[in-house]
């Protein structure tokens, strides 16, 4: 006897168990979980679990038709080759999402075509023929099985009207039902991928559409490490993973548990030294920021944290840099600075302030900022208003908006990098570098000197200000140049600050005062990617291709966010899938769900990084990484 | 059945509702109802709790069991 579908059975929970508790959803799932659930629905009536490979036709076959498809032997062919081993899950949902289900009106207008009276029925013997001799040919048991279908037949006639509205029927039972056994099955899932199932966040009365990847996709202008990155939209159906390996996460909100930062005793006692810098965003979406040397007289107990830089608080004008995560790797000087070894990195958090806490022995030490780029990137907002920034009086003097003097005051906060109030040379540089692309000589600096307010031969607030002034009276008040300034600083139009992240960075030594000092401005690569392979190495789960244990995805994880570097220790390079599709209130930096990376031989490279896009719910990162070639 | 089975044999190759055999159209909607129908039985199947080829039979160890342990009144409460 067949169990009688509840209407509400496709989202509720199974009362009768113990062991489980009901759901309440305050939101309707999205259109993606919906298509999610339903995959794995149909998935789990033939396996298992969607960690298990399909590796028959058949199996393929059966799963797609509990997915209410009707594939035919030539679209199974199509996606199961002369050489396919096997598919994953992630497999499964790509040819769900090409394979559409029949609808009511496609399958009537088949139908129509038998019907030769144009009655809504057709002969059982010009069915039978039509079947059998036609396509992809039935045999006599199979028309009889439909021909004996009470419902839908009667006097040697099979009415198709009736037909497709059982059709119809049968399929949204056949949902519901796969969807009940998921439900039954959801205690096994919960110890399979941690909570999955049962942990669904719960989202926000306007959530920001999640956009899912489409057959054709328009190039992405924002690309994060180009070097051996390979970007596809959405795989071929023809190309074939060799093998798979999946990684899970499940972190609950604002979790603080493990890694708390914890301020040493009597701190107050010990010699202190701040810098400030920022991270610059790119052009092409790279990140850069200012790097420095650290030296350090003799062994000592060591506290450096960083954190964004608080600026004044223009009200109503928002400040997103400061949700932007920020991390310091320490490495040590070994003879030259050509040779450096990762020492630690600020590995503990506390609320938006991170830290690191131990002992250093006496050296040169480079502090190398990293932020993972998921919350300091492009966005295609249109700034409609765009701020003034000089104006002239009465008499036709020119000056500065208030607004701009408040956005220069907050830039030469930035840019004064000890924190003296005062911009020396070497600080006013790293601001021309940026700005203009050049360095200021001794002899352009000896004039600023004379033409603006300084002390010490450092420039004052006020002469940054004057000095600003004065380029926009060269311009006989055009602001054209001062807006090359400003956006190379991060601010948009509407002077607001957001592609940038100033940032601030505090040394505390017990014995002996730290010198630090801002030595270059360079992108977030290089000795920093190299640290960061290094770190997640270290600390990091590894996890073995299957057949190919050259290739070994290493994935760090804490509260935070979540890293994942993949090793290749083969001697040829590898290009890996990667698939985020199945994460859950994930953003990660490279900005896009799907991607391919290519690892070069015997080295590594950093996957992407992955962040909570709302930090007060829960987060699921649940990432497929597949061997292409 | 008798009859249907005299229709086969006696006219093979007799077209079928003034259809030509090679009709592209005709052999695309016989294969679209072909998909049809045996999508159809197999989902059918699903509703009276048949799980999958490589899923436990009835009675199989596991979740099957709560699975399959209403076939006859139904899951008590929900």
């Amino acid at each position: 006897m067949a169990i009688s579908p509840r209407s509400d059975a496709t989202f509720s929970s199974q009362k009768s168990t113990p062991s489980e508790s009901p759901r309440t959803k305050k939101f309707p799932l999205t259109e993606e979980e919906i298509f999610y659930m339903n995959c794995r629905a149909a998935y789990l009536t033939v396996f298992k679990s969607s960690l298990e490979n399909i590796i028959s036709k058949d199996q393929l076959y059966l799963a797609l038709q509990h997915a209410g498809r009707n594939p035919s032997q030539k679209t199974i062919n199509k996606y199961w080759t002369p050489q396919t081993a096997k598919l994953n899950f992630d497999d499964f949902c790509i040819i769900l999402r090409k394979e559409k289900p029949t609808s009511k009106a496609e399958l009537l207008k088949s139908f129509k075509q038998l019907d030769v009276n144009d009655d809504g029925c057709i002969l059982h013997t010009d069915l039978y023929k039509f079947l059998t001799k036609r396509g992809e040919k039935m045999t006599r048991e199979e028309v009889n099985a439909i021909i004996n279908l009470a419902d839908v037949n009667a006097d040697g006639k099979f009415d198709y009207i009736k037909f497709c509205k059982l059709y119809m029927t049968t399929n949204e039972q056949c949902l519901k039902t796969t969807l009940e056994k998921l439900e039954v099955d959801s205690k096994l899932m919960r110890h399979q991928f941690g909570n999955h199932i049962e942990g669904s966040p719960e989202r926000d009365p306007s959530p920001v559409p999640k956009p899912s990847p489409k057959i054709t996709r328009k190039t992405d202008p924002e690309t994060f490490l180009n070097k051996g990155d390979t970007r596809s939209s959405l795989l071929s159906a023809t190309r074939k993973f060799k093998t798979s390996v999946s990684f899970t996460v499940t972190m609950g909100a604002n979790g603080n548990r493990n890694s708390k930062l914890m301020e040493p005793n009597l701190i107050k006692d010990w010699q202190h030294m701040q810098s400030k810098g920022c991270f610059f965003l790119e052009e092409d979406g790279e990140i850069i920021s200012h790097q420095y040397r650290m030296q350090i007289a003799q062994r000592s107990m060591v506290y450096l944290t960083i954190k964004p830089l608080n600026l004044s608080q223009v009200e109503g004008k928002p400040s997103p840099w400061l949700s932007v995560d920020t991390a310091l790797y320490i490495l040590k000087e070994n003879e030259s600075q050509a040779n450096l070894q990762l020492v630690c990195f600020t590995e503990l958090r506390n609320r938006e302030v991170f830290g690191w806490t131990g002992e250093l022995g006496p050296g040169i030490y480079w502090l190398i900022p990293s932020t993972t780029g998921c919350r300091l990137r492009k966005k295609i907002k249109p700034v409609t208003d765009e701020a003034q920034l000089v104006y002239r009086d009465e008499t036709g003097e020119l000056f500065l908006t208030k607004e701009f003097k408040s956005t220069l005051s907050d830039i030469f906060e930035v840019i004064d990098l000890d924190g003296n109030g005062l911009l020396s040379l070497e600080e006013y540089n790293f601001f021309e570098l940026r700005t203009s692309g050049e360095k200021c000589d001794e002899d352009a600096w000896a004039v600023c000197r004379e033409n603006f307010d300084t002390k010490r031969n450092e420039l004052t607030r006020q002469g940054f200000m004057d000095l600003n002034l004065m380029e926009a009276n060269d311009r006989e008040g055009d602001p054209c140049d001062l807006w090359v300034t400003l956006h190379s600083m991060g601010y948009n139009k509407a002077l607001e600050l957001t592609e940038a992240c100033p940032f601030v960075i505090d040394i505390y030594a017990e014995k002996c005062k730290p010198k630090i000092k801002a030595v270059h401005m360079e992108a977030c690569s290089g000795q920093l990617e190299k640290a960061i392979c290094k770190s997640v190495l270290s600390n990091g789960d590894a996890k073995v291709m299957d057949g190919y244990e050259n290739i070994i995805v290493h994935t760090y994880s804490c509260d935070t966010w979540i890293t994942s570097v993949i090793e290749n220790k083969s001697d040829e390079k590898v290009i890996i899938h990667i698939s985020n599709e199945l994460s859950k209130n994930c953003i990660n930096n490279r900005g896009l769900n799907i991607f391919a990376v290519e690892v070069g031989p015997k080295s590594t490279m950093v996957c992407q990084h992955v962040m909570p896009l709302n930090e007060r719910q829960e987060w699921i990162y649940y990432c497929i990484y597949s061997l292409i070639s | 059945m008798d009859c249907c089975t005299e229709n086969a044999c006696s006219k093979p190759d007799d077209d079928i509702l003034d259809i030509p055999l090679d009709d592209p159209g005709a052999n695309a909607a016989a294969a679209k109802i072909q998909a049809s129908f045996r999508g159809h039985m197999a989902r059918k199947k699903i509703k009276s709790g048949e799980r999958g080829r490589k899923g436990p039979g009835p009675g199989g160890p596991g979740g099957a069991g709560v699975a399959r342990g209403g076939a006859g009144g139904g899951p008590s409460g929900d």
